[in-house]
Parts: C-alpha cells; structure tokens; sequence
C-alpha cells in the first residue's frame, strides 16, 4: 500500500469519528447544561465520545501499521514524546493535586494534550528527518 | 552502517521515488537510508538485496565502529 493511501484510509476513519466526537462532546454538555438528561442518559450517551476515540484511535493504529517503516517509526518516536509529556504533567500535576493546594485540572484534557503534543513532535521530527509530503502529517 | 544504495541507483537511473515503489516503500525512507539516517530492517535489506542481485554484504557495509562495538 502506498502513504498516500494509507493517509486516505486515515482520513477516511478520522474525519467521521472527529464528527461524532465533537457533536457528543458538545451535544452532551449542551443538554446537560439545559438539564434535559437524567443521570442515566447522561452516563449512557458520554458512550458515543468514548467510541468515537476508539474508532479514531483504531485509525490511527491501522494507519502508523500501514506506514512503512521508516516512517512508522518517526510516529512511534512522536507519539513516545507524546506519551511521556502527558504522562509525566498529569502524574506530577495529580501529585500537586494530593499534596498541595492548585487548581485542579479535568482529566478531559489529558487526551487532546496528548495529541497536541504527538502532532508538534511529529511536525518537528519529520522536519528534522527531511520527510515532506503526504507523510509528514498525522 | 554505511550502503552503496545510492551508487547502485544511480547505475539504474532510478529515482528514489521509482525504487521507493519498487520496494514498496516511501521516498523518504530511501532518502534516509542513502544518507545513513536510517538502517533498514533485515526483511527490507534483503529485498533490496535481491533487487539489486547483490549480496547484502555488497551492498551494506558495517562502519570500523560497529565492528569494534
């Protein structure tokens, strides 16, 4: 398979899941805020979220699979970044949180954090490694 | 680990996109190969081995500080 199909195939699972994310994400807080939902409905409908990251993520894994491996290996190296930064801001943060007195940050943001920082370590990666084009995207 | 992939190219007239596609692999992945940033795995070295109908020694040559290592 070609990058550029892979990037297609990509495309193809995230632009539906971003969709669906973004509407539950958004639908759910709106209906909250109106207070049209019981307890019940509220837990039962954050599902959608949830499955639009599954589903987006599952992308993204069949994506970086479909890579070859060069560039396969550039992502995991900025996806490690990723997983590093959020891991060590939300350990150390949370231990603040115990231990001290700071504001407290919703778990919410530990997800877009991540991706924030996988795509600016992939930008500068793929920069550094010369890689233009197709590839150089998530 | 140091390679005459370029060299071996060049002989062809080939592009890296065309060896890119023959090898079913990225242009850029060539380009890092060819200049050394990048040793490909055992499976793609084979094929390129086979490809070019050279040996892999032929064609990948370990530097005096790998030897060494």
């Amino acid at each position: 398979m070609t990058q550029k199909n892979a990037y297609r195939r990509y495309l193809r699972i995230f632009i539906p899941a971003m969709i669906l994310y973004l509407v539950g994400v958004f639908g759910i807080s709106w209906a909250d805020d109106q207070g049209y939902l019981s307890k019940f409905w509220l837990l039962f409908l954050t599902l959608i979220p949830i499955l639009a990251i599954f589903g987006w993520m599952w992308g993204q894994w069949r994506y970086v699979k479909e890579l070859d491996e060069y560039l396969g290996r550039l992502h995991t190296e900025a996806m490690m970044i990723g997983l590093m930064i959020v891991t060590a801001i939300a350990s150390g943060w949370g231990l603040m949180e115990l231990m001290t007195v700071v504001p407290r940050i919703p778990i919410f943001f530990a997800g877009p954090g991540f991706y924030l920082i996988y795509g600016i370590a992939y930008i500068v990666i793929a920069k550094r490694a010369g890689v233009k084009g197709c590839g150089a995207y998530l | 680990v140091k390679n005459r992939l370029k060299v071996l190219r060049a002989e062809r007239d080939w592009s890296q996109a065309v060896l890119g596609e023959k090898l079913d692999v990225s242009r850029q992945t060539i380009n890092a190969i060819e200049t050394g940033r990048y040793d490909p795995s055992l499976p793609l070295a084979f094929k390129i081995a086979r490809l070019f109908e050279h040996a892999i020694e032929q064609i990948f040559e370990e530097t005096e500080g790998e030897k060494n290592a």
